[in-house]
């Protein structure tokens, strides 16, 4: 029996805002092309989610806006509490350790894991970054709430993580207003490397970036993807930037998953109407 | 008989029902080392912000047989420590003191004594500011969570930029301390001479924000920690050579006025003098028994 | 008896055009064949028939409708890749099975001696023995050296499809899945191919190809199955 290769598998992952109604489920749903219930007024972000992410794999999740692809990755980063479901994590480097439930962690504890072995990059820089401080100090945060506490040793650190996401190391002090979008989206992913996390959650991390610097920043996570083996979760509503990262795909429409499977097959063989729509809706 | 205005009053100046809800608090902060427990903050006849959070504690616990002092920024006559010690002493009738070996009970603004305290002594501290974390995070509920989940991170960077920039930790006030290793606690008050010397202290110290409605407590032998860098170490105020123009004392917190020059109005000097007057009169006090002891 | 290496049983194929009407097509009926190893199979057939369509089920780009197909892996065993979850096909894609589109779909900022060792990088292998190899093959693929270093995406379509070929010969995968490898090609590097080919089967590699160029490749299959 060989060891699993999987590190998270999330399983009826479900968030929903309102209290819910016994009419919810004829009006909500993909099929009824709604989220929210128009008796109680409750909002389906998530239903009954789940997936299962090995090592080293990129998945990408794919979906318009509202569908509950951001809901689903929050609820992954700890940061939103799933109401019900289960995350279980193996730690990739205690492979024989027994798998914990991310969701049944005390908020302590939560609060470490997210630090330690979670990097998460957000569409808006602000998001993700702390826009009075300046991009060392971004960067250095993770590196802090991990205990370090030699400042020489911490700059060496912010250092060698702006080389690596390709920054000019002498701005080091500068104030993050003076970076570009996509300087800061590198500030971010610099930041959320850190702490080497085992997950990567890439939230429409080129959206709002023109079409170069988008290129580049892809480049750059491509080029981590590469090199560190580092395993990734990434929301998109862009199947371009699926096709060229991900090689599994999931599909959410009004907080269900329609549709899972290779991101070539999602591609060029979508089963649900959806995306269908979706990938004959491609640029 | 004619009623004097200080009868009109309970003792301690607020209700008995006031008073026990400012104890459960206490007791609670004293339960929980360095954390703000919000309590009901009255309305006194002085303003908020002029140290209402240290009276009401006072007034809480004080008790008939305590003997009071009251000093701010160290001095036992300045205005707002006399006001604050004639109030009390008006509504209480407790014996006052300016010697702190002889007090139970020290509300103080600025300074812990110079002199050690003992285990039978309550340090009554009148707070500014409560929440070290307002630096960084301004929304109040938010950073309630971050305590909650001792999420300082942003605290720490908050220091790391406080290195960058100045080349130095630049927080002359307000350090910020790690209480019994779990709660950062704003020192406000108290300049960093008297930061360390909570740390492991035999008296209880009580923190009272009478504008904010917090009190938070350090509990007798409490360890304190200062956010600290390994190349980069908390220090306190202490410059070499300076002494007191008074008593000549070298080891104690010492504030400086400027003398201008009678002859020459262009002229003058920085004197300085040790923050705690009463510390200060019994040092001068042996230094002349000391001289005229040998004839 | 040894088991086929790939085993075709009734395979199936409708789709389902949700956004016309939801109107079937049908492409593939009750498909089966057999590819053994070493073997090279040949699909022939006129366009439209649902050649390409047989060989992306078994890549599983498609979804196959009903039917079996038996991939008798090195390392898992008998693989049906109708059924396989996804880890267990991107494993077998990543070890045993390799696949060449008609066109070369890749990034325009990767030079073609990247793109041509990306099977041997994915697999492990050290990214300067895997260049050493790279530079052999684009030689003998006959891509000018000057050429190396550019992005593949500014090549002459030729140029193109013999990085194409090469990139999918270069990891030797059990079983090669080749569609239309010598269409849009002249017949020096039609030449090449046949050879990649040879040299593949003798490398113990199955090849199947789609294609309706029978005047090349016809001669070299050892099996063949007309749409």
């Amino acid at each position: 029996m060989t060891t699993p290769t999987w590190i998270l598998q999330a399983s009826g992952l479900n968030k929903q805002y309102g209290p819910g109604c016994p009419r919810c489920h004829q009006f909500t749903g993909p099929t009824h092309n709604n989220s929210q219930c128009p008796v109680c007024n409750t909002v389906y972000a998530c239903v009954d989610a789940g997936f299962t992410l090995h090592q080293g794999e990129v998945l990408g999740i794919v979906g318009e806006s509202g569908s509950g692809k951001s809901t689903l990755l929050q609820m992954v980063n700890l940061a939103t509490a799933a109401d019900r479901g289960h995350i279980w994590y193996r730690e990739p480097r205690t492979p024989d350790a027994e798998p914990v439930d991310l969701l049944q962690m005390d908020a302590y504890r939560s609060r470490h894991f997210r630090n330690d072995r979670l990097g998460i990059v957000y569409q808006r820089p602000e998001l993700g970054l702390n826009m009075r401080f300046t991009v060392g100090g971004n960067v250095a945060e993770k590196l802090l709430l991990a205990n370090w506490r030699h400042v020489g040793n911490i700059r060496a650190r912010i250092r060698e993580l702006m080389e690596q996401t390709e920054l000019p190391p002498e701005r080091i002090d500068d104030d993050p207003h003076t970076f570009s979008g996509g300087m800061l989206q590198r500030v971010q992913i610099a930041k959320a490397l850190s702490s080497s996390p085992s997950l990567l959650l890439l939230d429409e991390v080129t959206s709002g970036l023109d079409l170069s610097v988008q290129a580049r920043v892809l480049d750059l996570i491509r080029r981590i993807q590469w090199e560190q083996q580092m395993t990734m979760l990434l929301v998109s509503h862009d199947l371009g930037v699926i096709k060229q990262l991900a090689r599994r795909t999931i599909v959410m429409k009004n907080g269900h998953i329609v549709e899972s499977g290779l991101t070539d097959q999602i591609l060029e063989d979508p089963q649900h109407p959806y995306t269908q729509l979706l990938v004959s809706s491609a640029l | 008989m004619s009623t004097t205005p200080e009868q009109l009053y309970n003792f301690g100046f607020i209700d008995e029902d006031s008073k026990r809800e400012v104890r459960r608090q206490i007791l609670k902060a004293i339960a929980l080392p360095g954390h703000q427990v919000p309590f009901a903050s009255r309305d006194l006849p002085i303003a908020r912000g002029w140290g209402t959070g240290g009276l009401q504690i006072t007034m809480a616990i004080i008790d008939a047989g305590d003997v009071l002092k009251v000093i701010d920024q160290g001095d036992d006559e300045s205005v707002n420590a006399v006001n604050l010690r004639r109030l009390l002493q008006r509504t209480t009738g407790v014996t006052t003191t300016v010697d702190t070996t002889a007090a139970s009970i020290i509300q103080t603004r600025h300074r812990i004594p110079e002199e050690p305290m003992r285990r039978d002594q309550i340090l009554v501290l009148q707070v500014p500011m409560v929440d070290p974390l307002r630096w960084v995070e301004p929304n109040l509920e938010r950073a309630t969570v971050m305590h909650g989940e001792s999420d300082y991170g942003r605290m720490w960077v908050y220091m790391y930029e406080s290195v960058v920039k100045a080349g130095d930790l630049r927080i002359a006030t307000q350090y910020p301390v790690i209480v019994a290793g779990r709660y950062m606690m704003d020192t406000t008050p108290i300049p960093r001479w008297d930061v360390m010397r909570l740390h492991n202290a035999e008296a209880l110290f009580l923190f009272g924000a009478g504008r904010e409605k917090r009190i938070y407590a350090v509990p007798p032998y409490t360890t304190i920690e200062p956010l600290q860098f390994e190349d980069f170490r908390f220090k306190t105020e202490f410059v070499a050579g300076q002494i007191c123009a008074r008593c000549g004392a070298q080891d104690t917190f010492l504030t400086s006025h400027f003398v201008v020059d009678p002859t020459n109005p262009a002229g003058g000097y920085w004197r300085t003098s040790c923050s705690d007057t009463s510390f200060c009169d019994k040092r001068v006090l042996v230094n002349t028994t000391n001289q005229e002891a040998p004839q | 008896m040894i088991a086929p290496l790939l085993q075709v049983n009734n395979l199936h194929k409708s789709f389902v055009l949700h956004l016309i009407d939801g109107r079937t097509i049908d492409p593939i009926q009750n498909v089966s064949f057999t590819v053994d190893s070493n073997q090279h199979f040949l699909l022939w057939g006129r366009s439209g028939i649902g050649k390409t369509s047989i060989l992306k089920c078994i890549y599983r780009s498609y979804l196959a409708s009903s039917g079996e197909i038996w991939f008798n892996s090195d390392q898992f065993g008998s693989v049906d890749m109708v059924q396989a979850d996804d880890s267990m096909v991107l494993k077998l894609r990543h070890r045993e099975i390799g696949y060449c589109s008609q066109f070369l779909k890749v990034l325009p900022r990767v030079a073609a001696l990247d793109v041509i060792t990306e099977p041997l990088v994915r697999q492990g292998m050290p990214e300067s023995a895997a260049h050493d190899i790279g530079r052999e093959w684009l030689s003998q693929l006959g891509i000018a050296q000057r050429l190396w270093h550019a992005s593949p995406v500014t090549f002459s379509g030729g140029e193109q499809q013999r990085i194409n070929l090469g990139r999918a010969f270069i990891a030797s995968p059990r079983l090669l899945l080749l569609d239309e490898p010598t269409a849009s090609l002249d017949a020096g590097s039609k030449q090449i191919v046949v050879e990649m080919i040879q040299r593949a089967q003798q490398r113990g590699t199955a090849v199947l190809t789609v294609s309706h160029d029978l005047d090349t490749l016809a001669k070299l299959a050892d099996g063949q199955l007309a749409l």
